[in-house]
């Protein structure tokens, strides 16, 4: 039996589309258009919708674009902020997994 | 065809009949409402408090409230009686004594403007505007709102609503909508002692809110209750007895998640609102103020605007 693949192991992406953003003071405003539901988002949170919404990356490799973009050391950003980021932008809908079986 | 006329010009046999009838009409801001009911009560209450609002006497071609104020059931129309708004769908009111019929129609008139007009974001706020633009209070019941709101008016600001802040969908204006001020319990006596007995209505005792009183509208609030304005300031005020006056300035992004859960009809309206309030807030502060009297939250409002009031 194949154990489940952890959030960071899997492939995110985001349609943008399908959200509109406005950006306060490095905080941002997301209207999710399926759910119909407002997110207030740090730059964090929004730094990860926006890098899925051009390219699918799995967690890992958002985590190494993240540091990057945002100029933070492993230990400014650790994998466990970004595990728990990715899992409640899943939940809103924000996110969602691709599904590499098909 | 009809004519509009200050309801005061009215005879009282002339506003019983068309109450009656069903064929009063009050045009007020974006608004036209048709008003029935037979009740001396709610006679009393528009010939005073409604004086100066513009009327008709016949259904207008376009009408967006439609207000009846009747009995709960045919015991209650003789015996005991009570009274409840009917807004033509199904509302969770409580009946109300008959003597209560000023309440029953300011409530079925929120609730009519609240969940049933969709042609603007209505928010739940107090909002007063002057030439430079207007300032929308967005609170909870009993935070001071009215009492804010009501300060205002003293020093030179017109009175766009103290209940709805109406948000245009295509350009984020706000629309004036003055309907009478409604002050609750000890809040009476504060705008009283600010305005004059002849501005507040007769107070309703005893209500499921408590005491109630009006403080009528001003014939300039309503001679332009037609032009919107662009909003200057949002503010989230906040009454503490005893509180140190304090102003605490707000992200916009958290004003804005501040006022969606506020509005009635944002939801429903979707993204067309989150464009009108993104595009309230674009070039305008939002505080969050607190304080323990009124002259206090005047010098707030005054150290935040610039301009001298006190």
């Amino acid at each position: 039996m194949v154990a489940a693949p952890s959030l960071m192991e899997k492939t995110w992406t985001s349609d943008s589309g399908q959200f509109l953003a406005v950006e306060y003071d490095d905080t941002y405003l997301v209207y999710f258009k399926p759910s119909g539901d407002t997110h207030f988002l740090n730059f964090l949170s929004f730094g990860i919708v926006d890098a899925v919404s051009k390219t699918a990356l799995s967690g890992t490799e958002l985590h190494e674009k993240l540091k990057t973009d945002f100029s933070l050391t492993s230990s400014e950003l650790p994998v466990a902020l970004v595990t728990s980021t990715i899992g409640e932008l899943d939940q809103a809908g924000l996110i969602s997994s691709v599904d590499n079986s098909k | 065809m009809n004519t509009l006329a200050r309801l005061g010009s009215y005879s009282r046999s002339d506003l019983r009949s068309a109450l009656k009838q069903g064929t009063l009409t009050l045009h007020l801001g974006p608004f036209t409402h048709l008003v029935s009911g037979a009740s001396n009560a709610l006679l009393d209450f528009l010939s005073d408090t409604y004086r100066d609002y513009q009327v008709e006497m016949a259904p207008s071609d376009v009408t967006d409230v439609l207000l009846s104020l009747e009995a709960p059931n045919l015991l209650r129309r003789f015996v005991r009686r009570q009274i409840t708004p009917n807004p033509g769908f199904k509302v969770p009111a409580v009946p109300l004594p008959i003597h209560m019929a000023p309440l029953a129609y300011e409530m079925g008139l929120n609730l009519s403007v609240a969940l049933k007009c969709c042609r603007f974001i209505n928010v739940h706020a107090g909002v007063v505007a002057d030439d430079s633009g207007a300032i929308v209070m967005s609170a909870a019941s009993g935070a001071g709102k009215s009492t804010l709101t009501a300060a205002l008016l003293q020093h030179g600001y017109r009175l766009f609503s103290d209940e709805f802040a109406l948000i245009g969908l295509d350009k984020p204006l706000l629309y004036p909508y003055p309907r009478p001020i409604s002050l609750k319990q000890e809040t009476i006596s504060v705008v009283r002692d600010m305005v004059g007995d002849s501005w507040i209505s007769e107070t309703v005792t005893d209500t499921p809110k408590g005491d109630i009183a009006y403080y009528r509208a001003r014939e300039s609030d309503l001679a332009q209750d037609k032009t919107p304005t662009a909003a200057k300031l949002l503010l989230f005020p906040k009454f503490e007895k005893g509180a140190r006056a304090m102003t605490h300035q707000l992200n916009p992004a958290e004003a804005i998640m501040r006022l969606v859960p506020a509005s009635t009809n944002y939801s429903l309206l979707g993204e067309p609102a989150f464009h009108a309030l993104t595009g309230l807030l674009k070039n305008i502060r939002a505080y969050e103020i607190t304080y323990g009297s009124t002259t206090d939250s005047l010098r707030l409002v005054e150290q935040i605007t610039g301009q001298k009031m006190l």
